[in-house]
């Protein structure tokens, strides 16, 4: 199986302080990544780095074989924590300002899965609320045809039945060769669409695991596997 | 892909200026209008001179507004389009961190040139065009007849150069503002306050290089006297490069930051 994204030894401190520390890791092709850790252990700078949102302070991260640049934005889509969106466009104007930009950008998926959460495409951005424009976003990035997917908290703010059509679209959306990492502390949400897991703690990979071997090896789920490892 | 990037960004700015400046040039007619009727008598009674007055007021703040504006957006579009939360859709586009300065700039100079036609544009409704705009026009020819005397036919050139020294003086200017505020986002708190900090420091830096730079000039040219077409054409070559290299300075420090030193909120 080819690699999708490489981590080798990356180190990222802001002022003294360490927020990732000789991260190791080998991301392959076709697989739903869960990437999971308490608040601040350093998913969202590891998601950051990868998008060239940050700058390694060493090490390196290779995705489909290129450091984070032009060519990678071309095949990563990223959904980041925070509204992104600009306050004087319409939901029909950020569609064809994707369009312009991704080449890979399918619009039709796009007013496909408005239509199914009942967004009204000539809506203004600026009018509406913050679960609708997390729903946007992650339709905007749902529907580019990329090779990796970052989705960073990606249903922490959007309610449980959007959040069951959110990640059936997660799955029935990406093509067999594409790989999706999901940050998340909801785990018991997202549990059945994962495959692998990684576990974060301090900036530091704990442990990289697929779900199977989870379940065979410790009999448990993830869920009380993260409880155990993350005790406070 | 710059060229995608200035549709956006006109898009976005236009539909703040081209309303402010149809209401400006439409008041700039309306105060022409009561000054024509002012013959006829009509400003002598109370409600004419109020109604008059009011007007006046509304576009002299209308012109104060153009150009707060004009000001404001060039820093807004800069900082919370590309520094704010939009810089995350912004900064993972496939497009180099350079072109996204390069349309900022553009896009500011366009609309600091518009706002600068659009207000004289103003005036010249506004004052009545049949004394003032003769006479203007009078003086105009005048100077350019004095210096057609000194330079000859050179003085087509000069005027360009003129014009071209003075677009790179713009962009200049607004490159310094945009490496302030690339300076005050490596702060941890207070970035605006860092970045008004960071415009004093860099204002001073290159006052301070102009000033080596005439005195190391000094040494082996007069560049004062300016009296010939040849002087002339060394006093142009001089400030050309002057502004040029700080312009060059604020671009690479600007781009060095955003491409490096990015921290997103």
């Amino acid at each position: 199986m080819s690699t999708i994204l490489e981590c080798k030894n990356l180190t990222k401190k802001f002022g003294g302080k360490n927020a990732l520390e000789a991260v190791d890791l080998n991301i392959s092709r076709g697989r739903i990544v869960g990437l999971l850790g308490p608040n601040g252990s350093g998913k969202t700078t590891l998601i950051k780095l990868c998008n060239e949102l940050l700058t390694p302070t060493s090490g390196e991260i290779l995705i489909g074989g290129y450091h984070p640049g032009i060519k990678t934005k071309k095949i990563v889509a990223y959904l980041p924590e925070n509204t992104y969106l600009n306050d004087w466009m319409k939901v029909s104007e950020i569609i064809n300002f994707f369009k312009d930009f991704y080449t890979d950008f399918n619009s039709e998926k796009a007013f496909d899965m408005l239509k199914r959460l009942n967004i009204d495409p000539q809506d203004k951005l600026k009018t509406m609320s913050k679960g609708t424009k997390e729903k946007v976003q992650l339709i905007l990035v749902m529907s580019r045809e990329a090779q990796l997917y970052l989705l960073d908290e990606p249903i922490g703010g959007v309610d449980p039945a959007a959040r069951d059509y959110i990640l059936d679209t997660i799955i029935s959306n990406y093509n067999e060769n594409a790989t999706v990492i999901l940050s998340t502390h909801l785990i018991s949400d997202i549990e059945r669409i994962l495959e692998d897991i990684i576990f974060i703690k301090e900036g530091q990979i704990v442990l990289t695991k697929t779900v199977d071997e989870i379940r065979d090896e410790e009999g448990k789920s993830v869920d009380a596997l993260f409880r155990e490892v993350f005790k406070c | 892909m710059l060229r995608k990037l200035l549709k956006y960004e006109i898009k976005a700015t236009a539909r703040l200026f081209l309303p402010l400046y149809l209401v400006l040039l439409v008041f700039a007619g309306i105060n022409r209008m009561f000054s024509i009727i002012h013959f006829e008598s009509f400003n002598d009674s109370a409600f004419g001179g109020i109604t008059a007055g009011i007007s006046m007021t509304v576009y002299i703040t209308l012109m104060a507004g153009t150009f707060v504006m004009t000001l404001v957006v060039l820093i807004q579009r800069f900082y919370k389009n590309l520094l704010g939360d939009e810089g995350y859709l912004m900064f993972t586009l496939p497009v180099h961190s350079w072109k996204h300065i390069l349309n900022k700039l553009i896009v500011s100079m366009i609309w600091v040139t518009s706002s600068g036609i659009v207000a004289l544009l103003s005036v010249l409704i506004l004052v009545p065009l049949d004394i003032s705009l003769k006479e203007f026009l009078r003086q105009i020819r005048l100077f350019g007849i004095q210096l057609m005397d000194q330079f000859g036919v050179g003085v087509y050139l000069i005027g360009l150069e003129t014009v071209f020294l003075s677009f790179l003086f713009l962009a200049s200017g607004i490159l310094m503002i945009y490496a302030a505020i690339a300076l005050g986002h490596l702060f941890n708190k207070h970035k605006l306050l860092a970045s008004f900090g960071m415009y004093i420091v860099l204002g001073t830096i290159s006052k301070i290089f102009l000033s080596v730079y005439a005195l190391s000039i000094g040494h082996f040219e007069n560049i004062e006297n300016v009296g010939t077409f040849f002087e002339s054409q060394i006093a142009f070559f001089l400030v050309f490069i002057y502004v040029t290299v700080i312009a060059a300075v604020y671009f690479l420090l600007t781009q060095y930051i955003l491409k490096k030193k990015l921290n997103l909120e």
